[in-house]
C-alpha cells in the first residue's frame, strides 16, 4: 500500500499531491429500465397524493444482476479484455447467500483469474467498493477492477418510498492505464450508528423509522461533515470543485445536503436523477458520476460522495482521454429511451407483490452448471470445416455433420430478426411472450424470448439486440439466460 | 418371405376422444383394444406382441400400461415414445413385426389422459433444458410457420380458418369426435387469439382417447374377414428438436412431412398423389399445420395450400377428402392415441363403415402423422382396400 499521510481520529484519508495514488476511471457505463411508472398513476390507484415525475422499473425478467450486468456490459463494451476484477454493490442482491459478483463475472467473460467481491448492506457499499478497487489497482493486485451497482427495489405499496425509489444500474471501470479521470484524494469515515432503514434477514421489504429524523439528524450532518473534512483534507476549495455527486436517499434530502453545504450554484450539483428514475440507492452514486462525466471536460474536478452508515468521498479530476473515450449510452443513451407502463398492477406484479398464476418451472444446478459456458457468457460453436456458427454447442456440426471439428464461439450479441411469433398460452406476468428466432451478426441463428418491446412494433428484418435476463426460477434458484429486444 | 404389403389390418377400435374424466388409462386402453378384437373377432390369448404408443409418463410407461388393461401376460410388449407420433410408430413396428413373421397376430394401440393433468395446453417440459427452450408452447412452435409461410406465398389468417371450418364440418357428425358442432369463417376467425394468428378454434383440443388395430397378414387376415386393409406405402423419418435454430430450415414446408412422403409413395408408386390419394389424415395440431402438410403431401402446389383449402379441394368431397373424421381439430388428440386413430379411420373408410363421413368410392387412404416442436418427426402410411 502506498504512504499517504494518516491524520489522528476516525476519519482515513489519501491524498494524491505525491501521486500515491495510481488507480483511476477508465471508462463508465450506466443503465436505466425501460419501463417506467408514473408517480400519479401509482398515486391515483390508492386515492392518495402523487409527487410529478416518475420511476424507472426493473421488468419482470430482470434483477440486482441483470441491471448490472447491462450497466457493465455498457462499461466495458461488451470486451472483458484487461478486466482484472468484479465488485458488485446492492442492497437488493437476488441472492441472500450465494454471490452475484461472480455470476456477473461470468457473463461477462472475465478471466477466471479475477477478483470479485460482492458488497451491500448499505446503499454506501457502492463507494466503499469503488475504493477498494481503486485500492486493489494501487496495491498492484489487479490491472483494473470493474465496479457494478445496481439496485432492484421492491418498495412497500403505498408509501412514500414506493414513489421514491427507482431501479437502475453504473459501473465504473477502475484502472491505471488509460484513464479518464484521475483519482485525486479519498476519504473514508462511517456514520452514527442510527436505524434508519433496515431489513432483516427473512425480510423482503425495508423497514424505516423515520425518515424525516434520520435525514435531519443523521444523513445530512454524517455526509456534510464528511464532505467539508474530505475538501478541507485534500486542499481543495470548494470554488475548485466542478461537479458535486453527492447521493441522498430522497430528492428534499439531496436539495438539503447542498444546502448545508453552502452551494449556492445548482448547477454544481449532479442531478440525483429523482425525477424520472428515482432513488436508486447504491446504484445512484455511480449512475450520477456517470452522469457528470457524460458531461465533463478535462481538468474538471468531481467530487463524489456515497452516504448511508458509510460516509466516503473521493475526489476526481478529468483527464484530456475523455475525448477519446468511445461512445456509450450512459445516462442520456437511457433516459430517454422507455416506455410508461400503463397499470400499477402490473406493477405489483413484476414486483412479485400480488401473487399470479403460479409457473410451473423446474430447473438443475447440475445442468444449469454443466451449461454454464452456453448459457451466461453466451458461448456457440464454430465449426472448423464448414465455418458455421451455431447455437447450442453441439458435437456435430448441424450443417456438415462433422463430428467434434468446432472450437467454442462467443455469440454477437446483435443481429436481425428472422422469425417471431406472440405467444399467449404460456404463463407470463405480461402476455403475450414474444418468441424471436433472430440471425445474429456472426450468423448463428437463435431461438429466444424477446423482451422490453411494445407488441405491435415487432416487424420481420427489426434490429435487436441482446440483453441477458432471469427467465424463471424453477428449482427454488434464478435461471438466467438471454432474451432479444428491440435495440434500444 | 412376407413384405410390407403383406400386412393387412382387421380390426380397429377406438374410445370416444374429449375431456374424458370418467376414464382412467386402464378405462380407455381396455374399450380400445376390446372393441379393435371383437371388430377382428379375436380373443385376447391369439396376440403375440404388442406395442402401445404414449407421449407422456403421466399417461403411463413401459409395455405393463397394456397388458395391464387387457391382461396379456407373458408376451413381449413395447412402448413408442415418439411425440404426436408415437401411435403410429407402434402401428409401424407392429407391421415390421409381422412383415418379418416373427408374429402371426399383433396389437397396435396408444392412448393419452391428459386432462388429469389440469393447467392450459399441453404440458411442456422445457424440452430437456432448464432455459434455452423456455416459453416455446405447441402453438407457437408451429405458429412460427405462419410469418414466413405468410410473407413467400400471401398466407392469412382467413385461409388457416377454411382448415378448422373443414374439419369441424367432418366432425360434427362424428359420433366418437371430441365436438360435435360445426364452426364458421367468423367464428374462427374472430376466436380469442393464442398465438401469433392462431386463435382458440384454430386448436386442437387437449382429449383424452386411446385407439386400437389388429395386425396379422394378408393371407390370415382372409380368415377373419373379407374387407381387411393392407399397407400399400409407408415411410417415417426424424429431423431435428433444434429447427428453430437451423439455418437450413425455413418454415415453409415440413421436412420430416416431405421425406416420410417421399419414401411412402415410393413404396406405394404413387406419383400423382391428388389424383391417387382418395382421403388423407392430416396432422392438423393447428390450422396452419394442415395448410403446410397439405402441400409437402404433394395435395396441391407448394404454397397454394391456402388458397386450395379455401376453394374447397380438401373436402370430402373434394379432390382429396383431408380429415374426413374432423382430424385432430375436431376429432381430438391424445398424443399417443392419435396415429392408431388415423388408420382406426382410414381403416374405416376403406371398408365403407365411415357413417355420415364416408368419402364415396375410397380406395386408398393415409395416415399422416406428425411430432414434436414444429415438425421433428413424421409418419405416413398408406393403406388400400384394393386386393
Amino acid at each position: 500500500m502506498h504512504s499517504a499521510p494518516r491524520p489522528e481520529g476516525r476519519a482515513t484519508v489519501e491524498i494524491n499531491d505525491q501521486g500515491v495514488i495510481m488507480a483511476g476511471i477508465v471508462a463508465y457505463g450506466a443503465y436505466i429500465p425501460w419501463l417506467r411508472l408514473e408517480r400519479k398513476l401509482m398515486a391515483e390507484s390508492w386515492g392518495i397524493p402523487g409527487a410529478p415525475g416518475e420511476i424507472a422499473i426493473g421488468n419482470f425478467d430482470e434483477d440486482a444482476v441483470t441491471l448490472a450486468v447491462e450497466a457493465s456490459r455498457d462499461c466495458i463494451a461488451d470486451d472483458p479484455a484487461g478486466v482484472g476484477g468484479l465488485y458488485f454493490a446492492s442492497t437488493t442482491a437476488p441472492y441472500a447467500e450465494k454471490a452475484s459478483s461472480t455470476l456477473i463475472a461470468s457473463v461477462l467473460d472475465l478471466a477466471k483469474e479475477s477478483m470479485t467481491a460482492d458488497f451491500g448492506a448499505s446503499p454506501g457499499c457502492a463507494i466503499a467498493a469503488l475504493l477498494s478497487a481503486a485500492n486493489a489497482v494501487d496495491s498492484g493486485a489487479a490491472d483494473s477492477v470493474l465496479v457494478a451497482a445496481s439496485e432492484y427495489q421492491v418498495a412497500r405499496p403505498k408509501t412514500a418510498d414506493e414513489q421514491t425509489w427507482g431501479d437502475g444500474a453504473g459501473a465504473v471501470l477502475v484502472g491505471k492505464d488509460n484513464v479518464i479521470a484521475e483519482i485525486k484524494g479519498i476519504y473514508s469515515s462511517y456514520g452514527d450508528e442510527s436505524m434508519g432503514t433496515w431489513r432483516l434477514p427473512a425480510e423482503e421489504l425495508k423497514r424505516e423509522s423515520n425518515p424525516r429524523w434520520h435525514s435531519a439528524n443523521v444523513f445530512i450532518p454524517d455526509i456534510t461533515t464528511a464532505v467539508k473534512e474530505a475538501i478541507a483534507k485534500f486542499g481543495v476549495g470548494p470554488e475548485d470543485i466542478s461537479k458535486l455527486v453527492v447521493m441522498a436517499p430522497d430528492f428534499r434530502s439531496h436539495q438539503q445536503v447542498a444546502k448545508a453545504l453552502g452551494i449556492k450554484d445548482p448547477s454544481m450539483v449532479q442531478d440525483a436523477l429523482f425525477a424520472f428514475v428515482g432513488g436508486c440507492g447504491a446504484a445512484q452514486p455511480l449512475m450520477m458520476l456517470a452522469g457528470a462525466l457524460e458531461e465533463a471536460s478535462p481538468g474538471d474536478k468531481i467530487l463524489v460522495a456515497g452516504g448511508g452508515d458509510t460516509y466516503d468521498v473521493v475526489l476526481l479530476e478529468v483527464t484530456d482521454r475523455i475525448k477519446d473515450l468511445p461512445a456509450r449510452r450512459g445516462i442520456k443513451g437511457h433516459i430517454g429511451s422507455k416506455h410508461n407502463l400503463d397499470s400499477y398492477a402490473k406493477y405489483l406484479s413484476y414486483k412479485d407483490l400480488v401473487p399470479l398464476e403460479p409457473e410451473d418451472n423446474s430447473s438443475s444446478a447440475i445442468q444449469m452448471w454443466r451449461d454454464r459456458k452456453s448459457i451466461l457468457p453466451l458461448y456457440g460453436r464454430k465449426c472448423e470445416a464448414c465455418d458455421l456458427v451455431y447455437f447450442p454447442p453441439r458435437r456435430v456440426c448441424p450443417n456438415c455433420h462433422a463430428y467434434d471439428k468446432n472450437v467454442d464461439w462467443k455469440l454477437a450479441r446483435k443481429g436481425k430478426l428472422w422469425n417471431f411469433i406472440d405467444d399467449n398460452l404460456a404463463p407470463s406476468p405480461e402476455p403475450p411472450t414474444t418468441l424471436t428466432i433472430t440471425d445474429l451478426d456472426d450468423g448463428a441463428r437463435i431461438f429466444l424470448q424477446m423482451t422490453d418491446r411494445e407488441v405491435s412494433s415487432t416487424e420481420l428484418g427489426m434490429d435487436v439486440e441482446l440483453t441477458f435476463r432471469k427467465i424463471h426460477d424453477g428449482g427454488g434458484f434464478h435461471n438466467y439466460f438471454w432474451k432479444t429486444r428491440p435495440v434500444r | 418371405m412376407a413384405d410390407l404389403k403383406d400386412v393387412a389390418v382387421i380390426g380397429v377400435g377406438a374410445t370416444k376422444f374429449g375431456e374424458n374424466y370418467q376414464w382412467g388409462v386402464d378405462d380407455m386402453l381396455t374399450i380400445a383394444c376390446f372393441e379393435a378384437m371383437e371388430d377382428a373377432g379375436i380373443k385376447p390369448e391369439a396376440i403375440e406382441a404388442g406395442w402401445i404408443g404414449i407421449q407422456y409418463p403421466f399417461t403411463g410407461f413401459s409395455g405393463a400400461t397394456l397388458s395391464d388393461a387387457i391382461k396379456t401376460y407373458d408376451i413381449p410388449i413395447t412402448h413408442t415414445e415418439n411425440y404426436c407420433v408415437s401411435g403410429l410408430d407402434a402401428f409401424r413396428n407392429a407391421c415390421l413385426a409381422v412383415a418379418s413373421e416373427q408374429f402371426d397376430m399383433v396389437i397396435a394401440c396408444g392412448v393419452e389422459k391428459i386432462t388429469d393433468q389440469g393447467g392450459r395446453g399441453l404440458p411442456t417440459s422445457g424440452f430437456g433444458h432448464p432455459v434455452q427452450m423456455s416459453g416455446l408452447t405447441a402453438p407457437s412452435a408451429f405458429g412460427l410457420a405462419f410469418p414466413r409461410h405468410s410473407k413467400e406465398f400471401g398466407t392469412t389468417k382467413e385461409h388457416l380458418a377454411h382448415v378448422a371450418v373443414k374439419n369441424h364440418f367432418n366432425g360434427a357428425v362424428n359420433p366418437k369426435a371430441h365436438f360435435r358442432r360445426e364452426v364458421t369463417l367468423e367464428q374462427v376467425m374472430k376466436a380469442p387469439i393464442i398465438s401469433g394468428p392462431l386463435g382458440l378454434l384454430d386448436c386442437c383440443p387437449i382429449s383424452d382417447g386411446s385407439a386400437a388395430a389388429i395386425i396379422t397378414r394378408k393371407d390370415i387376415a382372409a380368415k377373419y374377414r373379407d374387407d381387411f386393409v393392407t399397407i400399400k406405402g409407408m415411410g417415417f423419418a426424424t429431423y431435428t428438436n433444434l429447427m428453430m435454430y437451423d439455418k437450413n430450415f425455413d418454415y415453409l414446408a415440413w421436412r420430416p412431412t416431405v421425406k416420410a412422403a417421399e419414401k411412402a409413395y415410393a413404396m406405394a408408386g404413387i406419383t400423382d398423389p391428388p389424383n391417387e390419394v382418395d382421403l388423407a389424415e392430416c396432422h392438423d395440431c393447428f390450422t396452419i399445420t394442415e395448410i403446410l402438410n397439405v402441400e409437402d403431401l404433394g395435395f396441391c402446389k407448394k404454397g397454394d395450400g391456402g388458397p386450395a383449402m379455401a376453394e374447397g379441394r380438401f373436402n370430402i368431397d373434394g379432390q382429396v377428402a383431408v380429415n374426413p373424421s374432423g382430424g385432430l381439430k375436431c376429432f381430438g388428440h391424445p398424443i399417443g392415441a392419435t396415429g392408431v386413430r388415423m388408420v382406426y379411420e382410414v381403416t374405416k373408410q376403406l371398408q365403407g363403415r365411415a357413417d355420415g363421413r364416408q368419402r364415396e368410392n375410397a380406395k386408398v387412404g393415409m395416415a399422416h402423422n406428425l411430432g414434436g416442436l414444429g415438425g421433428v418427426v413424421c409418419g405416413v402410411v398408406i393403406l388400400t382396400n384394393e386386393k
